[in-house]
């Protein structure tokens, strides 16, 4: 008889429950795959089965009733936070659950799963040790602490829809534990939509998106990865699952999807190209109702055009080597659907860390309206320089019809080809005093016979007393001296009118004509002076009207034809030189101040010289009027610093405010405060144009203006400024 | 018989457009001043009583802050800024705060004595013209002749038959 197992009194004479545990320990101690042991309260081996000497490595010659198994625990401290499980249960009637305890066996720490039961005297209740089985679980124990330590969710539905398992990760999701739930109710599935259990049933597993709900009530977006769990019948039995929340990554690719370009991505193999992931737009662009459609293609297929794609791999590759992006290529491509029409693609290529092409990403944007609407611009900038250019010719009509009158007046009145201002007035001064003087000899002709007066008639006599009054009076009546040539024209005229209202044959034909040819001549130097004036409006409009062509026309040239290593005394030589003839009109001395640096700059050389013969030209303009004295002047300067050459353009001349110079004085149309001066005419798109394309090859411009004369605190702005321009290039090469 | 008071307030008095003054002062019988920016007009309009008022619309602002300012906040552009209506209203309608004169003139109630000579069609300013009472328009064009001014002057002060006791110059 077995003396480590108590029974109830009468059955310990009973042979056949003798024989019972004599079996039963047979087995226990053989045939069981788990270790099976008697404890006394202490935890002292009073029985076990050869599984337990196994798994405890007690060696087979050692007396098993000298071992104890609180030895075996890592911490010693579990045995009692077991065995007091082990009281709980059995003080509410309930068997103790299994238990997972760390072991350590020698060098080796296990983990055991233990279900263990007191052992008490029937009669007395007193305990008289423990029993309980033993199974080593390490390795299921460290696949369970794996999964905790995962960021991703893991868990396990049974075929009731019940969450049997889940790690942390999934807890962490939910905000709380999820074992034992439906798992159902943590979906938020659209009415009708098809729940992931019957998507597994199907077809065995799922991948998809899922909208959630926590356990707060909160939505999020997860990503689930199921696998169906078969049963030994091959029935459905549950599903395992991953589960991370791509909530961003969903908003994300909704934001992409909703977005109006096509965003993609491209996998290169073996020189095949491939749609590896895009958007919505993407597919809907080349012809497609969703991304699934798209995703696998070979975009060769997808362009349509071979020679098109070709042509786009090979700028591609291009802008690659030298480290950028492809930028805004517009391609012709033709869809599945025959649809023919432009897209725009921005693209970069992807390497691997060898330098292997492995793909590209880019942005692709349908041009089918832009690209109609770009025809027409187009089409109007073509039409706006054709006319620009025909202004161009009529101004050169005019100042080819101007300029044989010009000259007439100027050789019969013996006048130079540039008149000062001064020297004007005191011809104009002296014309009119001549025609004063033979409007007065005149009158003392006339008035010495009664016959005289009557042939030319008291009124015309009084009209010539009033003009000759104003000839005499002129310069006080009319204080503005911009208003006087045209006064003195109007009066000159009117007085060849009462000569021609004086009948012939009146009185003697030389005094008529005498007064008649003065006042020709006062005419004829008005209309000089108010020519002049034309001739050189004409001569600015010119420029204005060439400059605006230029600059309306530039977007149609392409940068590749034009772009090249310009040097720098070319451009300013050249600039200087188309506005020389302007600045001698203007009285205005264009100085260099040489040599000019013996540098290059990268840049479309007739942009170039149109943005600084701009600035040059506009200082020219806003030089500062004297009327008198030396001429005004405007220095051109250049030096290099550093790495870039500066082109400095000087001008005595009209202030710019302090406030305008910042940026108001490069907008479109903008013209100075103190430049409104109509004498000043211009289309105010000069620096506008030359700030663009000095910024478009990397240079910058800037102004400075500051006061000639000492100021006080406030600087006072009715005077001359020294204002500068300065243009900074980067230098692209030193020439010898 | 003295002369009559006249101003033309004209940024291209000097420039573009001397040569209509020539009838003007040859007429001997108007006294003309001329302004060439919204500041110099509404200071004139202020400070002496004319017969007749040209005004042009597309006036700079010239160097008074106020009309810096109303200049500045229309994006500085004076075919935007149309600063001549701006002076029209001052005188005949509805002031700006900024430019409200007290006491107002009484000579600028009378909207006969003004006239608008600018570039815009009359049709565009239509509902200004109406709204200030004025009915004297002529448009700046190429095909004028040199005595469009002259002939706007003289249909102002055709249209009034009396003359205020104060609105005499001294000759």
């Amino acid at each position: 008889m077995c003396p480590y197992f108590y029974i109830e009194g009468d059955n310990v004479a009973d042979s056949r429950a003798v024989s019972a545990l004599q079996r039963f320990h047979e087995m226990t101690s053989d045939v069981f795959p788990v270790a099976i042991y008697l404890v006394s309260p202490e935890g002292v081996i009073l029985a076990s089965n050869t599984e337990l000497r196994k798994l405890l490595r007690i060696p087979a010659d050692e007396e098993i009733a000298t071992v104890n198994l609180r030895g075996f625990y890592r911490d010693p401290d579990d045995r009692d936070r077991m065995l007091d499980v082990v009281a709980q249960a059995e003080n509410i009637g309930k068997l103790p659950a299994r238990q997972i305890v760390d072991f350590q066996i020698g060098e080796d720490p296990i983990t055991v799963q233990i279900d263990c039961r007191p052992l008490r005297d029937s009669e007395s209740g007193e305990l008289l040790g423990y029993t309980g089985y033993m199974i080593d679980v390490t390795l299921e124990e460290n696949s369970r602490k794996l999964l905790n330590l995962l960021s991703e969710g893991v868990f396990e539905v049974d075929e009731g829809s019940i969450v049997q398992s889940s790690n942390y990760a999934t807890a962490r999701l939910f905000g709380g534990a999820i074992e034992g739930m439906d798992v159902r109710a943590l979906f938020s599935l659209a009415p009708n939509a098809p729940a992931l259990e019957d998507i597994v049933r199907e077809n065995g597993s799922a991948k998809d998106v899922w909208e959630m709900c926590s356990l707060a009530g909160e939505r999020f977006f997860a990503e689930i990865n199921a696998a169906v769990l078969l049963n030994s019948t091959g029935e459905f039995a549950g599903y395992q699952a991953t589960i991370r929340d791509v909530s961003v990554t969903e908003q994300y690719r909704k934001m992409l999807n909703d977005a109006p370009l096509g965003f993609y991505m491209v996998s290169t193999r073996n020189g095949e190209d491939t749609v590896s992931n895009c958007n919505r737009k993407f597919a809907n662009i080349f012809g497609f109702k969703s991304e699934s459609d798209v995703i696998g293609m070979r975009m060769r297929n997808l362009h349509g055009e071979a020679k098109n794609y070709e042509k786009f791999l090979t700028k591609l590759r291009h802008e690659n080597s030298e480290g950028n992006p492809l930028l805004g290529h517009k391609i012709h491509i033709k869809t599945h659907d025959g649809r023919k029409f432009f897209i725009e693609v921005n693209a970069q290529l992807l390497h691997n860390h060898s330098g292997e092409i492995i793909g590209r990403v880019g942005v692709v944007r349908d041009l089918s309206d832009e690209i109609p609407a770009a025809l027409q611009v187009k089409e109007m900038t073509n039409d706006i320089g054709h006319i620009l250019h025909t202004y161009s010719a009529t101004l050169q009509m005019i100042q080819i019809s101007v300029d044989p009158a010009l000259s007439a007046y100027r050789r019969d009145l013996e006048l130079p080809q540039q008149i000062s201002a001064d020297d004007a007035e005191h011809r104009l001064s002296r014309e009119a005093l001549h025609l004063a003087d033979s409007i007065a000899a005149l009158k003392v002709y006339v008035k010495g016979s009664a016959e005289h007066i009557k042939a030319v008639s008291e009124q015309n006599l009084n009209e010539l007393t009033r003009l000759q009054a104003l000839l005499l009076n002129y310069e006080t009546e009319v204080q503005t001296p911009e208003f006087r040539p045209p006064v003195l024209l109007e009066i000159a005229s009117s007085v060849r009118g009462v000569c021609r209202n004086i009948k012939k044959g009146a009185i003697a034909r030389e005094m008529t004509r005498r007064v008649a040819s003065d006042a020709l001549i006062l005419e004829q130097l008005c209309c000089v002076i108010a020519l002049n004036r034309v001739e050189q409006t004409i001569f600015e409009m010119d420029y204005e009207v060439r400059s605006l062509r230029d600059y309306i026309t530039q977007a149609e040239r392409t940068d590749e034809e034009r772009i090249s290593d310009v040097a720098v005394p070319d451009l300013i030589r050249q600039s200087i030189a188309n506005v020389v003839d302007y600045a001698r009109k203007r009285n205005v001395e264009v100085r260099r101040k040489l040599p000019f640096p013996a540098v290059s700059v990268r840049a479309a050389e007739r942009d170039m010289i149109r943005a600084i013969t701009n600035v040059v030209h506009n200082a020219i303009k806003y030089s500062w009027i004297r009327d008198s004295g030396e001429n005004s002047w405007v220095e051109v300067r250049a030096d290099v610093t550093g790495k870039e050459i500066r082109i400095e353009i000087e001008d005595y001349g009209v202030p710019i405010h302090a406030d305008e110079i910042e940026d108001k004085i490069f907008k479109f149309g903008a013209r100075g405060r103190f430049a409104s001066n109509r004498r000043r005419i211009g289309t105010g798109v000069g620096l506008t144009d030359s700030k663009r394309v000095i910024e478009r090859f990397r240079g910058k411009i800037r102004i400075f203006s500051r006061p000639t004369r000492a100021t006080t605190r406030e600087i006072q702005y009715n005077q001359p400024f020294l204002t500068t321009a300065v243009i900074t290039l980067p230098i692209s090469r030193y020439n010898r | 018989m003295s002369k009559k008071r006249v101003l033309w307030i004209e940024d291209g008095a000097l420039t573009d457009l001397p040569q209509l003054v020539g009838p003007v002062y040859v007429d001997g019988n108007i006294a003309l001043t001329v302004a060439l920016d919204a500041s110099d007009g509404f200071r004139k309009l202020r400070t002496e009583e004319y017969h007749a008022v040209i005004v042009d619309i597309r006036l700079p602002p010239g160097n008074d802050d106020v009309w810096i300012r109303l200049f500045e906040a229309v994006k500085q552009d004076k075919t935007q800024a149309r600063l001549g209506l701006v002076l029209l209203d001052a005188c005949l309608g509805t002031p700006v705060p900024e430019l409200r004169t007290e006491p107002r003139p009484e000579w600028w109630s009378e909207s006969g004595r003004f006239a608008v000579f600018s570039v815009e069609h009359q049709r565009e300013l239509a509902s200004d013209l109406r709204r200030l009472n004025l009915t004297l328009y002529r448009q700046k064009s190429a095909r004028e002749s040199r005595l469009v001014l002259l002939e706007l002057i003289r249909s102002i002060l055709d249209n009034h038959a009396t003359v205020p006791t104060n609105a005499e110059s001294p000759d």
